[in-house]
């Protein structure tokens, strides 16, 4: 099949000679014209044409695009913004107010970065931040089963590491590094991803 | 009417020319090779990130290297053009 067959008829004198009429914002009083109506609907439903050898280099785009993708990520270009945090937050002024086993919710470092407190024994605090690192939702605190837990994908993770122990996630909670300053507990930064979950009292 | 002659049978050593149908045929196989080396870097995409995000620098540097090597094969499926061995046109008599 040749290219013209498929290509619609060239525009008529008449068809070029009503730019107004189809710029016109306003009702339309006059009937279409059909030889214009049919030119349009050829244009529509008319595939352009791309040729196997056109296809083969859009692949070889889109190969390089996700070689320079896959780089980007090895080379950290997308790291966590919460990475580098290093400001300090007082989080409460005085830790005795916490009861063991109990909760305090926080930002950190920004106030668009949900976080939590616990206190997971009399001198044992540990904080993590409660984006859930399957898909971001916010992961609660159930002190009744003493877990993290996020509702949306039943992910489930261990409040002393901040581990996953079920559902879907496969990577921990980003753990905060907590200081103690008098009686007050201070978020100072976050440490490695990799983090050990040591708690730090 | 007299019909057309034969095409000529090649000697020994001598490319047998490749149809129109044949040249389409490679052309295919070249496209279907590509986008199976693709699929391959997606996934590689997606293991890197999971590596990277788990604290595993050196894994994801390795599946950087797997999508360049995959890059590199389909850039040569894409400029490497098999020589035109068409058939020559026979010369109308006149």
């Amino acid at each position: 099949m040749s290219t013209q067959a498929r290509r619609p008829a060239t525009p008529s004198p008449d068809a070029s000679a009503r730019p107004a009429a189809r710029s016109a914002s306003g009702p339309r009083t006059d009937p279409p014209d059909p030889e214009l109506v049919a030119e349009r609907i050829a244009r529509l439903t008319t595939d352009a044409r791309v040729t196997r050898r056109g296809y083969l280099r859009i692949l070889g785009v889109l190969s390089g695009g996700l070689a320079l993708g896959n780089v980007a990520v090895a080379a950290g270009a997308f790291r966590r913004r919460t990475a580098d945090a290093t400001e300090e937050v007082v989080i409460v002024e005085d830790a005795t107010a916490v009861p063991v086993g109990g909760a305090v919710r926080f930002t950190y470092p920004t106030e668009r970065d949900p976080a939590v407190l616990l206190r997971l024994d009399r001198d044992l605090f540990v904080a993590y931040s409660t984006i859930c690192t399957h898909l971001a939702c916010e992961v609660l605190w159930r002190a009744d089963d003493a877990e993290l837990f996020c509702p949306c994908h039943d992910g489930h993770f261990s409040p002393a590491t901040g581990a996953p122990t079920a559902g879907p996630p496969t990577r921990p909670l980003p753990q905060i590094v907590l200081e103690t300053r008098g009686r007050a507990i201070v978020a100072t930064g976050e440490a490695p991803i990799g983090h050990d979950g040591d708690a730090d009292a | 009417m007299p019909d057309e002659p034969p095409p000529p049978r090649p000697l020994p050593g001598v490319p047998i020319f490749e149809t129109e149908e044949g040249m389409r045929t490679a052309l295919v196989t070249r496209i279907i090779i590509a986008v199976t080396v693709i699929l391959g870097q997606l996934w590689a995409l997606t293991v890197a990130l999971e590596a990277y995000l788990s604290d595993r620098p050196a894994e994801a540097w390795w599946l950087a290297l797997f999508s360049i090597v995959s890059f590199a094969i389909v850039a040569a499926l894409v400029s490497i053009e098999p020589a035109a061995r068409s058939r020559p046109r026979m010369r109308s008599r006149r």
